[in-house]
């Protein structure tokens, strides 16, 4: 048994699965965000949480715990989906405390994952993901699978006619709230328009009605091979499909970069899907379209998929560990009082994305031949060095730290009729439908 | 021939061809690396608005504007910036042939497909920059990886163009700008050389003629259906004979190559090429005896 830790900064409910044993009713949240969260209640707790909650008696089909960023606790009860009423108490210190001691867990049960896009051309001018989206438009049964929707979509056409990275500003930086939510004005720069547009189509981001799973193509100029791109460690299914590519692609590296981190992790496309996977391949020059590198990227998409699929089918994956680079900080070029980089990444760093990067190992070259060594406590593992796109972001590479990920046992909840359903007393404002018997897995 | 004492180099002549621009900017700043007994060179950013966003071009392709088209049109307010920009070079550095054109330029240039060093000259007989090339290859930091191609150049003072690669668009390798700036500075000791009256025994040199080009397989609506084919990528300047594989659907099936003789491709997946509906250039091998040479 597993104790989570529970730092609760700001959760919104995926699923709730409800599951009715000989002894007990359980409960179980999963929480998708920056810190995820996975509690499973038993009838004690549920007790608790029905003090907490300051209602009587459950009579409801399913329930939904949401706390923002306040810790503030709503409550939303749903027929059939359809918001029935909310109510909020604030979590005091004791609250949370209680709310701690409640975390358990064994085997946590996922929604089967059934919308899946393949996003291509977020960023015009990397090829691999363009070229693959419009073949696959053409022609797409490589990419079917019984059970799953799988839906390839350019994000950003204007980019990809002009075969550059982006019109105004980084599709891949404005899916954060603000540019979601802002206002459309004449002067709107054209990927956020884009990106609102993008976000009702296969969002909205943070809803239930969001996609699945999105995978987002990329190429980079740096030698990272094909990466995958995790934004959540604690996103059970994305870690476990990223052990099955992985192993799948074997002897093949395929190196998972994590870029959860308080400040660099930055609002991308796929950060609307409920599970956001990245995957990035290079070297590839911007404009380029080379024959081994899309090839890499279709063995991964065609790997992915079909974890997605065999995971439907009801497979229980068991617990799994990865070794995965996390993010820890980037790093700028040398720059002179003008801002005009004064060094370029050294031959000896060129092209050892993932390698141990090693105190006083040089890093920079400089126009008279000075080299610049690395100044820092413990080895790290640098990436993407040397990307084309980054000098204006004024990133010469990235350091990260190795770090082992596990995952839980990953098995779809499949609603099963001999399953008796938890049942939420509604309050009086309630809607006069009557409460659903069946378990349903999310509201 | 006489001494080569008004010699200029041009970095950026394509704003996102990052080692010549580096370089054009490092000798705008320190001029003395490119002093010599005899002469000094010129530095210049062949096209600055260009550089400034990292684009190969605003309007035109800068190094297609050297024709005599371009360069002696009428004067017109809604002329693209490079026009505006060729006849300036033109005008300080030219024009070719006449009698204030520089002697000699250099053409610094990166190209996505792995071309390794390259010189670009306009023709076998032009006697200089063939020595040049043969004194790089085999002189004092014998560089037999540098390789000659003939083709078309812009229509400048006499000169040679330097293609290195493979380097992406907007990025800096550390390696091929050391690369360029040694091959640059051999260069210029040849011109020493030469303007003291060293003399030059002829030779025997190979080298590559540009014959014609081959686009991409296309749609009706003008995509491009097919890839470089993996057994193709990175072969510049290895043979390609009738039957190889050259292009590759997206659906894996295979496109030959038809030809009745073997020729030796370069640029192959040039990333600007894409547009100018080049998949690769075809040369032809040949062995040049070049004669002797010295000054008048």
């Amino acid at each position: 048994m597993l104790v989570h830790n529970t730092v609760i900064t700001d959760y919104i409910v995926v699923s709730i699965l409800t599951q009715k044993n000989e002894n007990s009713l359980n409960v179980s949240f999963s929480f998708m965000t920056t810190n995820s969260l996975e509690l499973v209640l038993g009838n004690q707790e549920l007790n608790i949480l029905r003090k907490l909650t300051c209602f009587k008696g459950i009579k409801e089909a399913s329930m939904a715990l949401v706390l923002n960023s306040c810790l503030e606790m709503h409550c939303i009860f749903s027929i059939k989906a359809l918001l029935l009423r909310q109510t909020s108490c604030k979590l005091n210190e004791q609250s949370l405390k209680q709310l701690n001691r409640m975390t358990s867990c064994y085997v946590v049960h996922e929604a089967p994952v059934r919308r899946v896009a393949i996003f291509g051309g977020t960023h015009g001018n990397e090829l691999s993901g363009v070229f693959l989206v419009k073949h696959w438009q053409e022609n797409g049964a490589e990419i079917q699978r019984t059970g799953l929707e799988v839906r390839p979509f350019i994000t950003n056409p204007s980019a990809v006619k002009k075969c550059t990275r982006y019109i105004d500003c980084d599709l891949n930086r404005v899916f954060d709230p603000d540019n979601l939510g802002r206002q459309i004005t004449e002067d709107i720069p054209y990927e956020v328009r884009r990106a609102q547009e993008i976000n009702h189509i296969f969002g909205p981001k943070n809803s239930n009605d969001a996609y699945d799973l999105i995978f987002d193509l990329h190429n980079t100029t740096s030698n990272m091979g094909g990466t995958l791109i995790l934004e959540n460690s604690r996103n059970n299914f994305t870690i476990q499909m990223f052990h099955y590519i992985k192993n799948a692609l074997a002897p093949e590296c395929c190196p998972v970069f994590l870029t959860e981190h308080p400040n660099l992790k930055y609002a991308t496309t796929r950060s609307i899907a409920k599970h956001p996977v990245g995957v990035e391949v290079g070297p590839q020059p911007q404009g380029v379209l080379r024959a081994d590198i899309l090839d890499k990227m279709r063995k991964i998409i065609k790997h992915g998929l079909d974890f997605v699929h065999i995971f439907n089918e009801g497979k229980e994956f068991p617990p799994c560990t990865i070794e995965i680079y996390k993010i820890m900080e980037k790093v700028d070029y040398p720059r002179n009082k003008n801002g005009e980089i004064t060094a370029v990444i050294h031959p000896s760093l060129q092209d050892q994305d993932w390698q141990p990067l090693n105190n006083g190992e040089p890093i920079f070259l400089t126009i008279d031949g000075e080299t610049i060594n690395y100044e820092g406590d413990s080895t790290v593992y640098p990436t993407f060095v040397n990307e084309a796109a980054y000098y204006e972001k004024k990133q010469a590479f990235v350091k990260t730290v190795k770090v082992k990920l596990t995952a839980k046992v990953a098995k779809p909840f499949l609603p099963d009729p001999d399953t008796s359903s938890l049942i939420l007393k509604a309050p009086k404002t309630a809607v006069k439908n009557a409460a659903l018997n069946k378990a349903d897995s999310c509201p | 021939m006489t001494s080569e004492h008004r010699v200029a180099v041009s970095g950026g002549t394509h704003g996102n061809e990052m080692s010549g621009i580096y370089l054009a900017k490092h000798w705008l700043r320190n001029p003395m690396e490119l002093r010599r007994g005899s002469f000094a060179v010129t530095p210049f950013l062949g096209n600055p608005r260009a550089i400034e966003k990292c684009v190969r071009y605003v309007g035109r392709d800068l190094n297609r504007t050297f024709t005599t088209e371009f360069l002696s049109s009428a004067e017109a307010e809604d002329k693209p910036y490079e026009v505006v920009r060729a006849r300036e070079i033109n005008q300080t550095y030219g024009p070719k042939g006449s009698a204030q054109a520089f002697d000699f330029m250099f053409d610094l240039h990166n190209t996505t497909a792995n071309m390794g060093a390259c010189l670009i000259v306009d023709s076998e007989e032009s006697l200089l920059p063939m020595h040049m090339c043969h004194y790089i290859q085999v002189g004092p930091a014998p560089d037999l990886s540098t390789r000659p191609a003939l083709g078309q150049g812009p229509l400048r003072s006499a000169g040679e163009a330097l293609e290195l690669g493979p380097q992406p668009q907007q990025v800096v390798r550390a390696d091929l700008f050391t690369q360029m700036r040694d091959l640059m500075a051999c260069a210029l000791d040849f011109i020493e050389l030469f303007n003291k009256g060293t003399v030059f025994p002829a030779f025997e040199i190979e080298a590559y003629k540009i014959t014609g080009r081959m686009d991409y397989p296309r749609y009706p609506d003008g995509e491009i259906s097919a890839m470089v084919h993996p057994k193709l990528q990175d072969k510049d300047f290895l043979p390609m004979n009738p039957g190889d594989p050259i292009f590759q659907t997206f659906s894996g099936e295979e496109i030959l190559y038809e030809g009745d003789t073997t020729i030796y491709p370069a640029f192959i997946n040039e990333a600007a090429y894409y547009e100018k509906k080049v998949a690769f250039a075809k040369m032809e091998k040949h062995m040049f005896s070049i004669p002797g040479l010295q000054r008048e």
